[in-house]
Order: C-alpha cells, then sequence, then structure tokens
C-alpha cells in the first residue's frame, strides 16, 4: 500500500516561510542594538616637538582599551580606538574632529592633547552632540558651557591653592620665588596660588618664561642673590619636564631652598634631565605611583613593559579618560550622545590610575584627590594626599 | 657684583655654543648664498652621536671628535646629495629642501631615539671655583675656551691657507675665482665639512652645558644661526663668532632685568629687524659696492 504523503509540497513550503520568519523575528529581536563594535576616537600631539607627550597619552589610551577587551569590551562589544594626529596645531584638531565624528563614526572622543588643540576641537565635539573626555588639558574655557565636554584631570586653579597650602603649611615658607612658564596654565596656576596665599606668602621674586627655556640662569642668579641675603624660603617651578635643566642649574648654583613643582614636571625624565638634582624636588600632581590599587599596577607594568620608560601623568590621565568613558557607555547602555553625556556627568566615585575622581561639577570638571610627590633616590614617592572634597573643587 | 659676573659668564657661555652654530651656517652661506636651516640637523645629529659615543667610551673628548666627525659626513653628504644638483635653480628651491631635509632629519632622530628629550650629563671639567667673588662651574668657562679655539682656527684656515684665500676669492666671484683656475666644487666640499663639524661640536657643547639633548633642540637654532649671521654680516667667520656672543649676553641680561617685558627669543628678531633696518650689511659686515 502506498503510504500518503503526509504534507504536500505547499505544506512543506508554508512551514519552511514560517520557520524562516519566526527565526529571523527571534534573530532581530536578540540582535544586540547599536553598533557592532565602539569606536572612541583620540587625538594627540604623536609628531613634532610634543610629540613624547602625545605618544605617552596614546599608549595610556590603548592601554585602557587594551584592558576593556581583554574583559570582554562594553557590555559585550569590542571596543576600537581611532587616532589620529593634531600635531599641536589648532586648525589639525578640528580637522581630525570632524573626521572622526563624520567619516569614522565614533561615539564619544577622547583628547590626549594640550590646551590649544583641545579648546579648538571642543566646539565641534559639543556642536555635534558627541562626547568628549579631556584627560590632561587645563584651560577653562575647554569645558565651559559645553555639556558634552568633560575633563578626568586637575584645573590648573586647584592645583595652584593646593600648591599654596603645601608651600605655607608643610614647608612653613613665607618668602618665595615663583618661575612659572607664561601659558594660560602658568599664568592661572600662579594666581590661585598668590590668591589662597594672601598676605601669608610674600612673592620676592618673580620671572615668565616662554615654553623653549633652556637656561634659567638670567633668573636663577637672581634668586640666588635673595638666598645669600636670607631672603628666600621656597621656589614655586611651575613648567614642565624639559625644564628640569632649570632644577639642575639651581643647584649648581648653590641654591639650597625647597623647590616645588607641578604636574609638568610629573615625567621620569624630569629626573633624567635634572640628575642628581631633582632629589627632594616636590611636584603637585594627580598620579600617585604608591597607591596600591589593582588598577595603578597593572597600568604600570603595562606600561613599563609596552614603552620601556616609567609612565607619567599625561599617560595615566588618558588611561583615566577612557575608562571614565568606558563606565559611562556601559551605565548607559545606549550609545547616543546625549545618554552617554548624562551618565559621564553623573559618574561618582571612580578610583581611576590618576586619583580617585570624586563627581564631576556642572561645568564637566573632575572633582578629584591630589597629590604631592617628593623625588627619593630617583624615584617619585608619596609625601601628602589632598582628598577634601571642598578644598579640591574648581 | 657676584651676580652680575654669574651674568655675564653664562651669557658668554651661551653665546659661545650660538657662534659654534653661527660659523659653519655663515661658511655655507659665503659660498653658496644658500639658507641652510638643516644646518640645524647636522647639529641636532652632531649632539646625538655625542650621546652615543659618551655612553659606549665614557670618553669627553671621544664624544667631542664622534660629534664633529658624523656632522661633518652628514653636511658633506647633505651639499653633495642635495644642493649641487639644485645649484642652477632660483635660491628658494635649495632653501625649501633645506628646510624639509631638517624636518625630515627632526622626525628620524626621534623615532630612533625616542621623542622625549635625554639626559645627557658629561663629566669633564666640571666643578666650582671662585671668579671676582662668584662661584662659578668650570664647564661655562670651557665651553667658552672651546669655541674660541675652535674660531681662531677656522680664522686660521680660512685667511692663511691657500685653500681658505680660494675659498675667500670664490665667494666674492666664483666665476673670476674659477677662471683663475680655484676649484670651485673642492672648496663647497671643503666649507661642508668645516662648517658642518663645527655644527656638531656646537651639538657635543650644548648637552656638555645644560645636561640634556632633544630631537628637537634645533627649532630655536635654526633661525638664531641666521640672525647671528645677518649680526656678523654674511660669510664673515670673526663676524659671526662676535654676532653669536653679543646675542648670547643681550639675551642674557635683558631676560635677567626685564623678564615680563620680551621672552629671551625675542630679543634674537629685534635684533635682526634692526639690523636689516639700519644695516643690512651686519655690524661687522662691510658694504658692498652695487
Amino acid at each position: 500500500m502506498r503510504v500518503q504523503r503526509a504534507l504536500s509540497p505547499q505544506v512543506i513550503g508554508l512551514i519552511i516561510v514560517v520557520i524562516i520568519i519566526v527565526a529571523a523575528a527571534a534573530y532581530f529581536a536578540t540582535r544586540p542594538t547599536g553598533p557592532e563594535t565602539i569606536k572612541i576616537g583620540f587625538f594627540a600631539p604623536l609628531t613634532g616637538p610634543a610629540s613624547a607627550d602625545g605618544i605617552a597619552a596614546r599608549t595610556g589610551a590603548e592601554i585602557a582599551v587594551e584592558i576593556l577587551n581583554e574583559n570582554g569590551g562594553i557590555n559585550g562589544k569590542k571596543v576600537e580606538l581611532v587616532v589620529y594626529d593634531d600635531q599641536l596645531n589648532p586648525d589639525q584638531a578640528i580637522a581630525v574632529s570632524q573626521r572622526m565624528i563624520q567619516q569614522d563614526k565614533v561615539i564619544a572622543g577622547v583628547s590626549g592633547s594640550y590646551s590649544g588643540t583641545t579648546l579648538a576641537a571642543s566646539n565641534v565635539w559639543n556642536d555635534a552632540g558627541v562626547p568628549l573626555v579631556v584627560a590632561y588639558a587645563v584651560h577653562p574655557d575647554i569645558t565651559k558651557d559645553k555639556p558634552y565636554v568633560f575633563r578626568v584631570g586637575m584645573l590648573a586653579v586647584t592645583e595652584g591653592r593646593i600648591a599654596a597650602k603645601f608651600v605655607m603649611e608643610e614647608l612653613g615658607a613665607k618668602n618665595v620665588a615663583i618661575l612659572n612658564i607664561d601659558n594660560p596654565f602658568g599664568n592661572s596656576l600662579v594666581d590661585s596660588f598668590k590668591k589662597t596665599a594672601g598676605d601669608r606668602v610674600s612673592v620676592v621674586f618673580e620671572a615668565k618664561f616662554p615654553f623653549p627655556t633652556d637656561d634659567f640662569t638670567p633668573f636663577l642668579n637672581q634668586i640666588k642673590s635673595l638666598e645669600d641675603q636670607g631672603k628666600l624660603d621656597a621656589i614655586l617651578f611651575v613648567g614642565y619636564y624639559p625644564h628640569a635643566v632649570g632644577v639642575k642649574q639651581a643647584r649648581e648654583l648653590g641654591i639650597k631652598a625647597p623647590i616645588v613643582g607641578v604636574e609638568g614636571f610629573d615625567s621620569p625624565k624630569f629626573i633624567e634631565i635634572a640628575g642628581p638634582a631633582s632629589e627632594g624636588v616636590y611636584i603637585v600632581t594627580d598620579f600617585d605611583r604608591d597607591k596600591q590599587t589593582d588598577m595603578v599596577k597593572e597600568f604600570i607594568k603595562r606600561y613599563e613593559e609596552k614603552r620601556n620608560i616609567a609612565p607619567d601623568m599625561v599617560a595615566a590621565s588618558s588611561f583615566d579618560a577612557v575608562m571614565v568613558l568606558a563606565k559611562a557607555i556601559e551605565k548607559a547602555g545606549k550609545y547616543d550622545g546625549k545618554s552617554i553625556a548624562d551618565a559621564i556627568q553623573s559618574t561618582k566615585d571612580y578610583d581611576g590610575v590618576a586619583g580617585k575622581i570624586f563627581f564631576f561639577t556642572e561645568d564637566g570638571n573632575a572633582v578629584k584627590e591630589i597629590t604631592v610627590q617628593v623625588i627619593k633616590n630617583g624615584k617619585f614617592t608619596r609625601y601628602k594626599t589632598y582628598d577634601d572634597p571642598e578644598l579640591l573643587k574648581p | 657684583m657676584a651676580e652680575i659676573v654669574l651674568q655675564v659668564v653664562d651669557g658668554l657661555a651661551i653665546g659661545s655654543i650660538y657662534a659654534g652654530i653661527a660659523l659653519g651656517l655663515t661658511l655655507v652661506y659665503g659660498l653658496l648664498r644658500i639658507l641652510h636651516i638643516a644646518h640645524a640637523g647636522v647639529y641636532v645629529v652632531g649632539a646625538y652621536t655625542a650621546y652615543m659615543v659618551y655612553g659606549a667610551t665614557g670618553s669627553p673628548l671621544a664624544s667631542m671628535a664622534s660629534a664633529m666627525a658624523s656632522s661633518a659626513l652628514l653636511g658633506f653628504l647633505i651639499n653633495r646629495l642635495f644642493y649641487k644638483p639644485l645649484l642652477d635653480q632660483p635660491r628658494y628651491v635649495p632653501l625649501m629642501v633645506s628646510i624639509a631635509l631638517f624636518i625630515i632629519m627632526e622626525e628620524l632622530v626621534a623615532n630612533v631615539f625616542g621623542h622625549y628629550p635625554k639626559g645627557f650629563h658629561v663629566d669633564f671639567l666640571s666643578r666650582d671655583i671662585g671668579l671676582a667673588g662668584a662661584t662659578v662651574n668650570t664647564r661655562k668657562i670651557v665651553v667658552f675656551a672651546i669655541v674660541l679655539a675652535a674660531t681662531l682656527l677656522t680664522w686660521a684656515l680660512t685667511t692663511k691657507t691657500r685653500l681658505g684665500v680660494a675659498s675667500q676669492a670664490a665667494a666674492q666671484d666664483a666665476e673670476t675665482a674659477m677662471t683663475l683656475g680655484v676649484r670651485i666644487p673642492l672648496i663647497i666640499d671643503f666649507n661642508f665639512l668645516l662648517g658642518s663639524a663645527l655644527a656638531g661640536l656646537a651639538g657635543f657643547l650644548y648637552g656638555y652645558y645644560y645636561g640634556v639633548i632633544s630631537p628637537f633642540m634645533g627649532g630655536v637654532v635654526a633661525y638664531k644661526g641666521l640672525v647671528v649671521i645677518v649680526l656678523g654680516g654674511f660669510g664673515s667667520v670673526m663676524g659671526a663668532y662676535l654676532g653669536g656672543i653679543i646675542l648670547g649676553l643681550v639675551e642674557q641680561v635683558m631676560t635677567a632685568l626685564y623678564p615680563d617685558i620680551l621672552p629671551r627669543e625675542a630679543y634674537a628678531f629685534i635684533a635682526l629687524i634692526a639690523l636689516l633696518l639700519f644695516r643690512p650689511y651686519g655690524i661687522f659686515g662691510r658694504r658692498e659696492m652695487a
């Protein structure tokens, strides 16, 4: 007897169609929404005179991405860093920012660059409604009235305030000589120093110098005679690590007063250039190498493996910028600019590599821990940590 | 008083480094009329050679000699490979090539040796002595003495030897000199070797003096060297020397007296503008007959 076919070809066809529709529906229902990979834009000066910092910043950001991806990415998506060289040129910073937003379609960006370039680029990101997290650029206007721009680094105002407290309370200094780099960072830091110190400190000598300065002797010779007359207790030296030459020159002249530097000196290169003269120099910074958290240890280890040099503040804050952003994207669970920006704004107590971030101000500036480090046996070591949020507000 | 001594000593030392760079530049300019910006790159390469050789041997003299040798060779090659084929082009062509070469050399050094500055602490005649009531590091005097000696030697080579006299003749009127049997290409090679060796010397001295070198240390001297040779009158050895010394002293004293008015780097340009307005042939140059 012939067995009757249970199903006609039409029925089989219908079943197949139904299966396809159900499978497709199931696929679309469970398919992750949003982009396949999470693209984060990054710009820094990778060529030219500022390239050492730019490359350090990039390395810091890359380590953050590496760690994120090893731990499953953000919400299960792989993170990709889209890197551009801004050549420390504001026009170039604008051009690469537009490119990242329009062509590369990054969902957020990180600036590993200085103030001039970052300030120029910040408008592009803000106008496009794509969040930008700034690592270490200090200019106040970068974040001002820009709801999509945030900064994880310190503001010069806060740094100056802590420097003044340190000089008065820890060093007990009354007569202070000030050498400062003539840029918005140096000037606003020194203004804040003076405002905090008021008449409790008298500034016995003050000079500004441009970035390409390798000779501080015109000033130091005068500071030396002040010290010889007993009119010098400390020197506030606001510069960057190449200006370590000035510390060497000061000690060579026989100036003995303690030298207090700032985050710009926060680089192993500072110690290399000043040599033994760097011993005992204090710096106000946010990167505390003695902090025994897993993240700090892991960061230092990976950085040294990659670059054969100890990491600096620039690298540490670029790492934090990527991490703060990643945490915010994860928390938002959505990939539009507004959701991510809201999530960054609501960050609380992120314990990063460059100091704990307590919260972000309305202007998008991190209120964070600051440390004073002292150079001992050729190494930055913790001297004191300032962690009172009231004191650290910009 | 002690402070004045310190300022003058520092001004002389820095001026000596400027002079060392400008000497080489003026030798090239006098002959080829090329603004040899790449000279600053030759200076950077000299400094890095000095750094490497000092690291390997620990000998300051070997470090200095190797800087001079490598720079001499590099300058010689730049002329042979880039300037020589372009001599019949308008002068802005080799100038553009020169600027490009300078940038390429900076980035090459940065990529090979790292973008960071390097601490370069040379242990050589560096101790404190008393000088007119002030304590001065002998290193500053050594820098001054070495450049003075190099200048006198260069001056003797360019005025007292046959080659030097021929070189002067070529600088004044190349065609006539050639018809009189002066071998111009030989003289050009000679000037590049000598001038570039001096740039290497200056590169070594910069590291020795400041204790640091950087791939981008040529940026400032690229234009200061030009200012100095304008100050001294193009092509003049003694003029370049004195121009360097004067610039060093003026910068030092003016920066000490008026730190807030102008940065150190500005004085070179002020000097340049003033000279171009009032003495375009330089302080020590002679007005050429038209």
